[in-house]
């Protein structure tokens, strides 16, 4: 292949990539939500934190690629086969070597060390306060049960508020889920708060989120419908694509009116209570739970609609 | 000492078979030549390449287009489309890459780069090939049985392994129903049968390549003056022998736990969908499936990488007519890759509940990997300085393994970062790092590599035009399609979704998975142009010369194209030198083989 058409061909590369790698980041041209296509917005303390993080990478990662795919284009175009000319014969530099081992060596270790602190802290569940909401997470294919211990604090009884698919939060204030799944591994995903954990059959595993937009100040930036929605992100069968929840971000005083009032709509029986999940998983009056008991042998009697 | 015994062995041998052609059945069928039975797994490992990308491209219509019927496969159903990417990664992983990696270019290459007649053992070598059959016709059977194939993910974590498609933890006790699920006859358990089988296969391979390598170099070739290649393959075989057992065993542990009703990893007191109690005596764990699978399964994909580097490293040099830059580092860095390969698998797990603090341990591991790839891209870089380059297409192929590696490798860098990884797990931002290693960077250098020895393999040239034609648009929509995978992954778009039509938080994301799709579609109908050219040259290809790429290493220098049988038609080659000897001051060509000799005149500088 001549030269010149060498050249053609390079340069319709070029564009086409360039073209190629805009379009799909631009893909459409629309802009439908606040972020466009890129990280939706953070919505929680360590949110920020985790997006720091991403950029800093992003950033680093971002010089290297442009410098070594360069390198790699300058490099081919200047050393294409030349009549008369002969490649540089050289095995290599020990000195070269020693440099790209140990910057990038030192570069890694950096990465590593700073984001210790942020993965301590997003994977430690605050301890137990006056100002910690504890809610309890059943899984099951293909809906997201949650359970708060209500207005006598005590887990297990009947003022228990009992939801299937939403959960309710107080801005401001840390969340700690304790959940586990009845059946296969799912995974409770909240995409504006980079909270992510898998629900573990067999196991009882904390996450803790706070939140710090509620939900009335994003509806106010974007739609009156719109929701924070909860994401199941482990394969769980089926229904993994419409196991969606939602989650409400109160302000804590509208937080605390709510669960007064539910708890006592509960406590009257005025709820259906899926007495068939909630039987299976006991807990003790100290709020301790039992991984699983054996099915009670009477018929669990059905809360009156 | 055992290489003359082996040789003097082999020179025996290759005058014993002067005199009788192989019966048809022998020579095409249950061959014991390692140059047979590497194109054996050639043309097994590109067929099941079409089944896979087939199953790639439903996949992607169904995300982009959720509620319109498929052309042939219909309506897609949840269940169904798990079954597609359950189906599309299995084929890929297990029928694809590491047969034609391991397989294809293992059995065909290492006999003659090293100066071997064949491989150690023979027999076992033809057994590797054919206990991929059997693996082969279950898994193709699996698509028909009652409730279809697997569909757990090719990762098939328990629970959720355990309860689909007919289990003894769900209650089934029939072997032989035809009626309800069957135990064996269901998409889990012959998924199980089939892996098991590829895993005999991967580990009769290795046992083979290991020890020709060890024992059957010609005079001269010394460990350090093999290809890297050769190092590649070898060092991989290690990884898979090291590694292959605990997969083996793990899915022998869930086949159990789903026809015996054993509980390795079911902890019992679980609930199915009916709230009826699931039958398991109890006990196991669903956290140990995902160590022991991901202890295997993370070298896996070094496994499915480094013969690729290997390979790519060879072709940079011949079309650069340049001495790879640090051989040895080379070396050191594919070993370091595969023995880090083994510390860092909980990567795959930091989301997973368990203990955080291994959370700290493996992402230290994970981020050193980086490392050693980095310096290969380095060093390949550092090879192509200098040089004197030609673009044949082998090498446009190769320069595409370095440029996509590159990226591929960075975005792992994110994943390995624990704070990171809570947001990025499970989305596509995975998939698009998945498949830019893979598909960018190893299913490229298979394409180069299969042009670049299809002359010793069958004795033609590919055509050379065609061959750019498929590059090109390969390069191109490959990079469309992962490319774009990056930023809906950064949106949060989870992977395994059949739609994206229940969240709000997503559709904005839609438009996105539509130009991917339509991208992976050209993708996909372009590798029609590779199979027309590989099929098309092998009869009426243009008859190649025997080194038609001069280059050092024996394969070219030694034996004819089509390599015959015995490979070496006289002795087996003397090695002199290390392999990427080009442009060497000691000739006036730009290349010396291994096996030449250079007079007492021309050695005097």
């Amino acid at each position: 292949m001549s030269a010149r058409w060498r050249k053609v061909a390079a340069l319709l590369l070029g564009v086409a990539l360039c073209a190629g790698m805009s379009t799909s980041a631009f893909a459409a041209g629309k802009w439908p939500n606040a972020e466009g296509y890129w990280l939706p917005e953070a919505a929680s303390t360590y949110a920020e934190k985790i997006d720091g993080l991403f950029y800093a990478i992003l950033w680093l990662t971002g010089i290297v690629f442009v410098v070594t795919e360069l390198l790699l284009l300058v490099f081919i175009i200047k050393y294409r086969k030349q009549e008369g000319r002969r490649s540089i014969y050289t095995h290599g530099s020990h000195k070269l070597e020693m440099v790209w081992t140990l910057t990038p060596a030192l570069i890694l270790a950096v990465i590593a060390l700073v984001q210790r602190g942020t993965w301590n802290e997003i994977k430690t569940a605050p301890a137990d306060g006056p100002d910690v909401v504890k809610v309890q997470l059943f899984g099951e294919q293909f809906q997201w049960n949650f359970r708060y211990a209500g207005n006598d604090g005590k887990w297990g009884t009947k003022d228990d508020i009992r939801l299937p698919g939403t959960l309710y939060v107080p801005k401001g204030k840390k969340v700690v889920i304790e959940q586990t799944s009845k059946d296969v591994i799912h995974s409770l995903f909240l995409p504006y708060m980079r909270l992510k954990q898998d629900l573990v059959p067999g196991m009882w595993v904390k996450c803790w989120f706070e939140a710090t937009k509620s939900t009335a100040e994003m509806q106010a930036k974007r739609s009156k419908e719109w929701n924070y929605e909860i994401v199941c992100a482990e394969l769980c069968g089926n229904g993994h694509s419409e196991m969606g929840g939602l989650l409400f971000v109160l302000e804590p005083a509208e937080y605390d009116a709510w669960l007064k009032k539910t708890s006592e709509e509960f406590a009257k029986g005025e709820w259906d209570t899926l007495e068939k999940l909630w039987s299976k998983w006991p807990v003790n009056e100290d709020g301790t739970r039992k991984i699983a008991t054996k099915v009670a042998t009477e018929e669990p009697k059905k809360a009156p609609h | 000492m055992s290489t003359a015994e082996a040789e003097s062995h082999s020179a025996h041998t290759a005058h014993g078979h002067d005199h009788h052609e192989p019966s048809f059945f022998f020579k095409y069928i249950w061959s014991t030549d390692h140059k047979m039975i590497g194109k054996q797994f050639l043309i097994t490992g590109l067929f099941f390449l079409m089944v896979g990308g087939a199953l790639a491209l439903a996949v992607r219509w169904k995300l982009a287009w959720p509620n319109a019927p498929m052309p042939l496969l219909g309506e897609i159903k949840a269940e169904r489309y798990n079954m597609l990417f359950t189906m599309h990664a299995s084929v890929m992983i297990f029928f694809v890459i590491i047969p034609l990696l391991a397989g294809a270019f293992g059995n065909f290459l290492i006999p003659l780069m090293i100066g071997a007649r064949d491989m150690a053992f023979p027999w076992l070598n033809a057994a590797s090939y054919w206990i991929m059959w059997p693996a082969m016709i279950i898994i193709s059977a699996s698509f028909f049985a009652p409730e279809g194939a697997a569909q757990a993910g090719w990762t098939a974590y328990p629970m959720l392994s355990l309860v689909t498609s007919g289990s003894a933890q769900t209650g089934t006790t029939l072997w032989f129903s035809t009626t309800e699920p069957n135990l064996l006859f269901n998409g889990q358990t012959c998924w199980l049968m089939a892996v098991i089988l590829v895993g005999f296969s991967s580990v009769f391979g290795s046992l083979n390549y290991v020890t020709t390598i060890i024992k059957m170099r010609s005079p001269g070739m010394t460990m350090f003056r093999m290809p890297l290649t050769v190092w590649s393959l070898f060092i991989t075989a290690i990884l898979a022998l090291f590694s292959t057992p605990v997969l083996t065993g793990t899915l022998f542990m869930l086949f159990m736990d789903r026809v015996a009703g054993s509980s390795f990893f079911n902890p019992g007191n679980l609930y199915d969908t009916n709230y009826q109690e699931m039958n398991a005596s109890g006990g196991g764990k669903v956290l140990l499936w995902q160590h022991l699978f991901w202890f295997y399964s993370h070298p896996a994909v070094y496994l499915m990488v480094l013969p690729a580097m290997g390979m790519v490293s060879d072709i940079l040099a011949v079309f650069s007519r340049k001495p790879i830059f640090g051989y040895r580092p080379m070396i050191y860095s594919i070993a370091s890759i595969a023995g880090l390969g083994f510390i860092v698998w909980a990567h795959h797990m930091f989301q997973s509940g368990m203990n955080p603090a291994l959370g700290m341990t493996f992402m230290i591991s994970t981020m050193f990997i980086a490392l050693p790839s980095a310096i290969k891209v380095f060093n390949w870089l550092g090879t192509l300085w200098g040089g004197n380059i030609t673009f044949t297409s082998p090498m446009l192929f190769a320069l595409s393994f370095v440029s996509m590696f590159i990226i591929g490798g960075l975005s792992g860098i994110f994943m390995a970062a624990t704070p990171v990884d809570m947001y990025i797990h499970d989305t596509y931002f995975i998939v698009a790092h998945i498949h830019y290693v893979v598909f960018c960077g190893t299913v490229m250098a298979i394409f180069g590599s299969i042009i670049y020895w299809f002359p010793k393999m069958y004795g033609t040239m590919m055509n050379e035009t065609l061959a750019k034609i498929h590059w090109f648009l390969t390069f191109v929509f490959m990079n469309l399609t992962f490319f774009a995978m990056h930023i809906i992954g950064i949106g949060g778009q989870p992977r395994r979704y059949a739609s994206l039509n229940k969240f709000e938080t997503f559709q904005h994301l839609q438009p996105m998975n539509v130009m991917i799709t339509v991208c992976a579609l050209i993708l996909g109908f372009s590798q029609i142009l590779f199979l027309i050219n590989f099929f098309y040259s092998m009869y009426w290809g243009k008859k190649a010369e025997q080194n038609p790429w001069k280059s050092n290493t024996l394969e070219w220098t030694d034996a004819p194209s089509p390599a015959g049988h015995g490979n070496w038609p006289g002795q087996v080659p003397t090695v002199y030198r290390p392999p990427y000897e080009y442009s060497s001051p000691e000739v006036a060509e730009d290349w010396l083989p291994q096996s030449k000799k250079l007079g007492a005149a021309a050695a005097g500088e």
